[in-house]
């Protein structure tokens, strides 16, 4: 069973809401900056001599207006950052949400009353791609069928399918990213998911 | 050059008519190794995979799984070729008494 349509639009739509409204207060605060930085502009201060009865007061006063330049500065960098970060974060929210919205087309029985657990095949969903969130969610029922359930308390059993669903997920992950050399591979995966998303 | 864990998995993938499901070759290694984990049996299935030494084939979906299905690895000739290959290695050292010291 997927997630209906409706709610996924409805988070989705939530989260570009969110971002929407924290991108016009940056907005804001941006136009804010530009009439500073014009007003700094215009308000230039003088530079001949003649107009400071001393150099110390003329230093004095090109200093203080460097430093109101500096502020600035500093206002549109952290500006900018905090854009980047909320972009990304609001990025990364909804590839999760699809990448689990994917797997969830063959949530399974077991996941809500057996040996595996909700917590498990919420993971297992949540962290790996469709064909190996199956396998792994198969093989650990049965292997909780025919072996553990046999020989450990339910409890053991729990800790047991928790353990290797957290050690199946490592291990593809941290596969592929030795394999394909960490970093550009996530951009490269990001990158793609993007597309299809934005391309849908 | 196969590995230990390799040429272990091959052996029950053999052992098992060639075809076995990833529960199957848990449950096979567990009786034999100490310390298996799913983590360890993927990331090297899928090194096999890469090598050509097995392949991988979804079953039919199952009804009392909500639909899901087992996914169920085969060893390929080139896995058997390995298999024989590092087997007949570790042979050529078999005039070695067994009594080699071990590691402490």
């Amino acid at each position: 069973m997927s997630i209906g349509s409706n709610v996924k639009s409805r988070v989705v739509n939530w989260i570009l809401t969110v971002v929407a409204r924290h991108l016009d207060k940056q907005t804001q605060e941006t136009k804010a900056i530009i009439s500073e930085a014009q007003y700094l502009k215009v308000s230039q201060p003088s530079l001949k001599t003649e107009d400071y009865p001393n150099a110390l007061q003329m230093q004095g006063v090109i200093l203080a207006h460097k430093a109101k330049w500096e502020e600035v500065r500093m206002r549109v960098d952290s500006t900018v950052r905090i854009a980047t970060y909320r972009l990304l974060f609001a990025k990364i929210a909804i590839l999760v949400l699809l990448l689990f919205d994917e797997n969830r087309k063959s949530r399974t029985i077991f996941a809500d009353d057996g040996a595996i657990g909700r917590t498990n095949q919420f993971l297992l969903d949540l962290c790996l791609p469709p064909d190996r969130a199956e396998d792994t969610s198969t093989a650990l029922q049965d292997t909780c069928e025919n072996k553990w359930e046999k020989r450990y308390s339910p409890r053991e059993v729990a800790l047991f399918c928790f353990v290797q669903t957290i050690s199946a997920i490592y291990a593809y992950h941290a596969g592929r990213i030795f394999k394909y050399g960490g970093l550009f591979w996530v951009i490269a995966e990001l990158k793609k998911a993007f597309a299809k998303f934005w391309g849908a | 050059m196969l590995g230990r864990f390799e040429e272990a998995i091959l052996l029950v993938l053999t052992e098992a008519k060639g075809e076995a499901t990833t529960a199957e070759i848990y449950e096979a290694l567990s009786e034999k190794l100490r310390k298996v984990s799913f983590g360890a049996i993927y990331t090297t299935l899928d090194r096999m995979e890469d090598k050509n030494f097995v392949t991988r084939r979804k079953g039919e979906p199952l009804a009392h799984r909500g639909g899901k299905a087992r996914y169920y690895y085969k060893i390929t000739s080139d896995g058997r070729a390995a298999v024989i290959e590092s087997q007949k290695l570790t042979a050529e050292w078999s005039y070695l008494p067994e009594t080699t010291t071990p590691a402490r």
